[in-house]
C-alpha cells in the first residue's frame, strides 16, 4: 500500500520534523538511500523490526496484480471491469514455452526479490528545509511472491483442467454427419 | 379494323410464329447436338446418371432433381433458412439454379452451418452439378481429427489424396471410387467444386431480369473446347474436404470443415451441350432475320 500526503504552503512541516515522526513510528532501524530523505526499514512478517537493509536497498517490485486480470484500463477513467483478459500464466512465463526457457524467466523474476516486510518513505523536501510532500509504500514482499506463485500454479492447474475437460469433450464428439 | 390494326396484328402473330420456330428449331438442335456431343468430352453413362449411386453430403447428391435436392434442404434449413435462387433462359423457361442453407444462430457467432447446391441449365436437365458445406463447430463441440477422418472415410471410402488436412475422393458417373492419375503437377484435390455452365440466378421468384443466354460465357466455344477436354479435372465425380484444425494438449481437433463435391463429367457436357444449343439458338435467329430482310420489299420510293 502507498500513501501520499501533500502540504499546503505555509503548513509545510520541516523534514527533520517528518523524519523524526517516521523514526518514533517505524523505530530507528533504518537505512538512508540514495539521499537523506529516502528512508527505508525492514521487518519480518511477523512485525519484527529487522536490521536496516543493506545499501543499495533494490528489492525488486510487487508480483502481484501484474497484467491487472480481469481489468483493462478505461480511458478517461478508473480501472474496470473492460475486456477480461485471460491470463496463461500469473508470472508471466508462458505454460507453452520450452522448460529451459521457462527456468530463465523464473530465475529473473526470482533475482532482486527481498524476504522482508520493506516500508519505504520519501520526503520532498525544499531548499527551505520543509516537506512539500511525503510518500509512504509498505509492501509485504514475501506474502506478494507467496501469493504470486499461488496464483500461478492456480491458473496453471485450472487450464489444465479446462484443457483435459475439452479434449475429453473432443474425445467423446461425434463427428458432423456428412 | 383498320389496315393498320390488320398490319400489327400479322406482324405480333409473325413475331409469335418465329419464336415457336426458334424454340422448336433449338430443342430439335440441341436434340441433334446432344448425340454429337465433340470427342474427347466424357460421355454420358449408359442408362444416364444415377443420382442415389453419387456420392451426397447430409443426404444431398449430386445428380438430383430441383425437387429432390430441394426436398432434403427444406429438411435441413427449415423456414427461412433455405434460399432458392431462380434463373431464365430466352425461351421464357426459368429453373432453380442454386439452393442456399444457412442455419440459424445458435452459438453467438461462433459456429457455423451453411451449404450451397449448385443446378446445371437448362436446356439440359437441371441437375445438382455442384455442393459446398461449411461447418464451424461450436465451442466443447469440436471432434477429434481421428473421429472425423473415420467418418469420411466410413462415408466416402478411403481417399485417393490426403494432405496438409486435405482429403480428395474421386469416383466415375456410377459412383464407383477410382483413382486417376495426372501429371506431376495435377492433384485430384484440385479439381472438386466446380460449376461448369452454372448461371447464379437471383433470390426469390424468377423475373425477366435473369435471362440467360449462354453457357460458357463470350468466347466461341471452338475456341474453349480444346482447354475443356484437356483439364483432366472436367472428368469424373470429385469430393473434397478441407479441415481446419487446433489442438488440445497435442491432440488434433476440428474446428472448421469446408466441403465440396462436384459432377464434373455432367457439369462439362451440360455446360457445351447449353452452349450448343444458345449458338444454334442465335444462327437461327440471325438467320430468320436474314430471311427476313431478304422478303422485305422496299419502301415506295
Amino acid at each position: 500500500m502507498q500513501r501520499m500526503v501533500s502540504f499546503d504552503s505555509g503548513k509545510m512541516p520541516t523534514t527533520d520534523t517528518l523524519k523524526a515522526a517516521l523514526i518514533q513510528k517505524y523505530g530507528a532501524n533504518f537505512t538512508a538511500y540514495p539521499d537523506a530523505f529516502t528512508l527505508q526499514w525492514a521487518f519480518d512478517e511477523e512485525g519484527k523490526a529487522l536490521p536496516p537493509p543493506n545499501k543499495p536497498v533494490s528489492c525488486q517490485g510487487i508480483l502481484s496484480q501484474q497484467g491487472y486480470p480481469g481489468t483493462s484500463e478505461v480511458p478517461g477513467g478508473p480501472f474496470a471491469p473492460y475486456h477480461p483478459q485471460i491470463l496463461d500464466s500469473y508470472l508471466g512465463i508462458p505454460p507453452a514455452s520450452p522448460p529451459q526457457q521457462q527456468q530463465q524467466q523464473l530465475v529473473t523474476i526470482m533475482r532482486g526479490r527481498c524476504s522482508f516486510i520493506l516500508v519505504t518513505a520519501q520526503i520532498a523536501a525544499t531548499s527551505e528545509g520543509t516537506g512539500a510532500q511525503m510518500t509512504v509504500t509498505i509492501s509485504e514482499l514475501p506474502e506478494d511472491l507467496r501469493d504470486a506463485f499461488a496464483a500461478d500454479a492456480y491458473i496453471r492447474q485450472a487450464a489444465n483442467a479446462q484443457s483435459n475437460q475439452q479434449l475429453n469433450n473432443a474425445q467423446q464428439q461425434a463427428a458432423p454427419k456428412f | 379494323m383498320t389496315v393498320r390494326n390488320i398490319a400489327s396484328t400479322l406482324r405480333r402473330e409473325n413475331r409469335i410464329l418465329i419464336v415457336l420456330v426458334l424454340v422448336a428449331a433449338g430443342f430439335a438442335g440441341l436434340r441433334t447436338l446432344a448425340q454429337t456431343l465433340p470427342a474427347g468430352l466424357p460421355a454420358a453413362p449408359a442408362g444416364g446418371i444415377n443420382a442415389a449411386k453419387l456420392p451426397d453430403t447430409n443426404g444431398v447428391h449430386l445428380g438430383m432433381t430441383p425437387d429432390e435436392a430441394q426436398a432434403v434442404m427444406k429438411g435441413l434449413y427449415p423456414g427461412n433458412e433455405l434460399k432458392i435462387y431462380h434463373a431464365g433462359s430466352v425461351t421464357g423457361q426459368t429453373w432453380v439454379s442454386k439452393l442456399m442453407g444457412a442455419a440459424a444462430d445458435t452459438c453467438n457467432n461462433q459456429c457455423d452451418n451453411e451449404m450451397q447446391v449448385y443446378f446445371s441449365m437448362l436446356p439440359s436437365p437441371v441437375q445438382v452439378i455442384s455442393i459446398s458445406r461449411q461447418l464451424i463447430m461450436a465451442p466443447g463441440k469440436e471432434p477429434t481429427l481421428d473421429t472425423t477422418v473415420a467418418s469420411l472415410r466410413q462415408k466416402y471410402g478411403k481417399e485417393a489424396v490426403s494432405n496438409g488436412g486435405v482429403m480428395a475422393w474421386v469416383y466415375d458417373e456410377q459412383g464407383q471410387p477410382i483413382n486417376p492419375q495426372g501429371p506431376s503437377n495435377w492433384s485430384p484435390a484440385q479439381c472438386a467444386g466446380r460449376q461448369l455452365g452454372f448461371k447464379p440466378g437471383e433470390e426469390g421468384a424468377p423475373t425477366p431480369a435473369m435471362v440467360v443466354s449462354d453457357a460458357l460465357g463470350p468466347t466461341p466455344l471452338a475456341q474453349q473446347l480444346p482447354g475443356l477436354i484437356r483439364d483432366l479435372c472436367n472428368h469424373n465425380v470429385y469430393v473434397q474436404v478441407q479441415l481446419m484444425l487446433t489442438s488440445i494438449q497435442g491432440t488434433p481437433v476440428v474446428h472448421a470443415i469446408n466441403m465440396s463435391l462436384s459432377e464434373n463429367s455432367l457439369g462439362v457436357r451440360d455446360a457445351v451441350v447449353n452452349q450448343q444449343y444458345f449458338d444454334a439458338q442465335a444462327a437461327a435467329k440471325q438467320q430468320q432475320q436474314l430471311k427476313n430482310a431478304q422478303q422485305q420489299k422496299a419502301p415506295t420510293l
